[in-house]
């Protein structure tokens, strides 16, 4: 006997296939499109004050990473503005006793905002154990990490 | 006398290479620089200000600073730390001086835009602040043109 497919399946299905596709263009969208995450080169980039200090520390980096950026200080002109934290842990009498060493342990993160689209273009987040040369190692990691980002290596 | 095919090959790449090389160069020390003579007004930032501008005197930077921030030309913004050593510092690692970190950089109050920066940092300072503000001036005058 011929088993005959119901008519209501093929309605269904038929109808289930658009509202599958939105639904996948929404996850697709959920992070931001590819183009909307990309950080153009010579794009002007806001570094908005950090504790400690550190949005100088992270300028210098950008500067010495040879990051293709240009930094300005007036918000209302950048494309991308910077926020992020950053925190650094004195070594201790232990770390000095034990292991010799007095440098110390720093931890940043940073992230950079389209202003446009508020899209969050990249994010990283630096910890070094032992920094060699403190806020200004950390900060080079992430302004080379920013470079690497924009060069599509990473 | 004639050179070989080879012989030119190997000679146009060494050309080549030092002109990509010379370029380079150029890209790194940037095409921004400021003007000597200009009018640069220091914000305070916790005493550190009053080191800086003893530093750009002391190495000779042909800037002139202002009291005023609406007469200056450029703005400069610094941040420095100090930390003293530590019992455990003249104990164990047998030294004496602070560690120094400080940062700077130069805003162009016209276009809004950083035209440099730098950061210093000395585990074991001779001179405290002083070296850290010495620093950041040396690096400053060889971007002032």
């Amino acid at each position: 006997m011929r088993r005959v497919f119901p008519m209501w399946v093929v309605v269904l299905g038929a109808l289930a296939l658009p509202v599958a596709a939105a639904a996948q263009e929404r996850v697709g969208d959920a992070g931001g499109s590819a183009e909307s995450k990309i950080i153009p080169p010579h794009s002007r980039v806001f570094i908005t004050p950090i504790e400690g200090g550190f949005d100088t520390y992270l300028s210098a980096a950008l500067v010495k990473k040879e990051v293709p950026l240009t930094v300005v200080a007036i918000k209302e002109k950048a494309d991308f503005e910077i926020t992020g934290i950053a925190e650094s842990e004195k070594a201790g009498w232990a770390k000095m006793m034990f292991l010799g060493s007095g440098q110390s342990n720093e931890q940043a993160s940073i992230k950079v905002v389209n202003l446009k689209t508020g899209v969050v273009a990249f994010a990283y987040a630096a910890n070094k154990g032992s920094a060699a040369r403190g806020k200004q190692s950390a900060a080079e990691s992430c302004a080379k990490h920013l470079k690497a980002r924009m060069e599509g290596r990473e | 006398m004639t050179l070989g095919l080879g012989t030119r090959i190997v000679v146009a790449a060494s050309c080549g290479l030092l002109v990509a090389v010379g370029a380079r160069g150029a890209d790194k020390d940037g095409g921004k620089t400021i003007p000597a003579g200009a009018k640069v007004y220091i914000t305070p930032s916790d005493g550190f200000e009053t080191n800086l501008r003893a530093a750009l005197a002391a190495k000779q930077v042909p800037l002139t600073v202002v009291d005023d921030k609406a007469m200056a030309d450029y703005e400069i913004v610094s941040h420095a730390q100090t930390q003293k050593a530590s019992t455990a510092k003249k104990i164990f690692m047998g030294s004496w001086h602070s560690k120094e970190e400080a940062s700077i950089q130069v805003n162009d109050l016209k276009s809004g835009e950083v035209v440099f920066a730098y950061a210093y940092h000395n585990d074991n300072s001779a001179h405290g602040r002083k070296s850290s503000a010495e620093s950041c001036a040396k690096h400053l005058k060889k971007k002032v043109k």
